[in-house]
């Protein structure tokens, strides 16, 4: 399949020595997540849960999310949980919003306006 | 004025679908929140016929086709792939913790969610024929 786009992983830099040791991951998706394009974001996800279980996915570069990104974040957060981490989304556009709200996942997924937020929720816990 | 598209069971084809729908938005006036709801439950309702309907990528055919009845806009989706029988796929239900949500059914969730009204119906010869309808007071 000629179709992947670019899902960049990045390791968030260390504020001073309160980080846990294997730190907070970014995920940033750049292109619409549809049937198409979601095993790019797939294998990000599990690159990024290799690294660590505290994962923020920055959802603005994304215009569009179908069923097959929503379950892909969804297999993803019950993974980080389950090591004791957690995935945390920003960024959303206003469109993707709506369908958070409108089909019920803004109450599976911790949802922030920006990175530096969400960034800022994993600190807080140590 | 184009108002159908015949493209083959292919995941590179949700992207020209997308635009599709968007133009026939255009022409028939819908505002672009209603337009984004339309093209995401074509998007699920492609997706699955190329994923269940034909068990895969394939050179088989989807036909799309879209009008206006008054303040309805309408839009059909035609495969001749397995025939679907909605009312065994579960609804997913989404209240719960995130640990028991079901993985499957999401998609026709999702359509049912955005359209106002989504019908199926199978015929030996025309194969399966989604119906979606979307109000859009203009």
């Amino acid at each position: 399949m000629s179709s992947v786009i670019p899902v960049v992983v990045k390791r968030v830099e260390d504020r001073g020595g309160a980080e846990r040791e294997e730190g907070i991951w970014r995920v940033v998706p750049q292109g619409r997540l549809d049937a198409r394009t979601v095993s790019a974001l797939e294998s990000a996800l599990e690159s990024a849960l290799s690294q660590s279980p505290r994962l923020v996915v920055d959802m603005s570069e994304v215009p569009y999310i179908s069923s097959g990104g929503l379950r892909a974040l969804m297999a993803a957060r019950r993974r980080a949980r389950a090591q004791g981490g957690d995935l945390r989304l920003c960024g959303l556009n206003e469109r993707v919003e709506e369908i958070f709200d409108l089909i019920g996942f803004a109450a599976l997924f911790p949802i922030f306006g920006s990175l530096e937020e969400a960034v800022e929720s994993f600190r807080q816990e140590g | 004025m184009e108002r159908s598209l015949t493209v083959p069971a292919r995941f590179t084809e949700l992207a020209h679908i997308a635009e599709f729908i968007a133009q026939a938005g255009r022409e028939a006036g819908l505002d672009e929140r209603t337009l984004f709801h339309v093209q995401m439950a074509v998007d699920e309702a492609c997706s699955n016929i190329i994923e269940h309907a034909y068990g895969g990528e394939s050179d088989e055919r989807i036909r799309l086709s879209w009008h206006c009845e008054g303040e309805k806009f309408v839009v059909t989706i035609q495969d001749w792939g397995e025939p679907f029988d909605p009312s065994a796929v579960p609804v997913p239900r989404l209240d719960v913790p995130l640990e028991e949500v079901p993985v499957g059914g999401l998609g026709l969730y999702i359509m049912r969610k955005l359209m106002d009204e989504v019908t199926f119906h199978f015929d030996e010869v025309e194969g399966n024929i989604l119906r979606m309808v979307k109000r859009c007071p203009r």
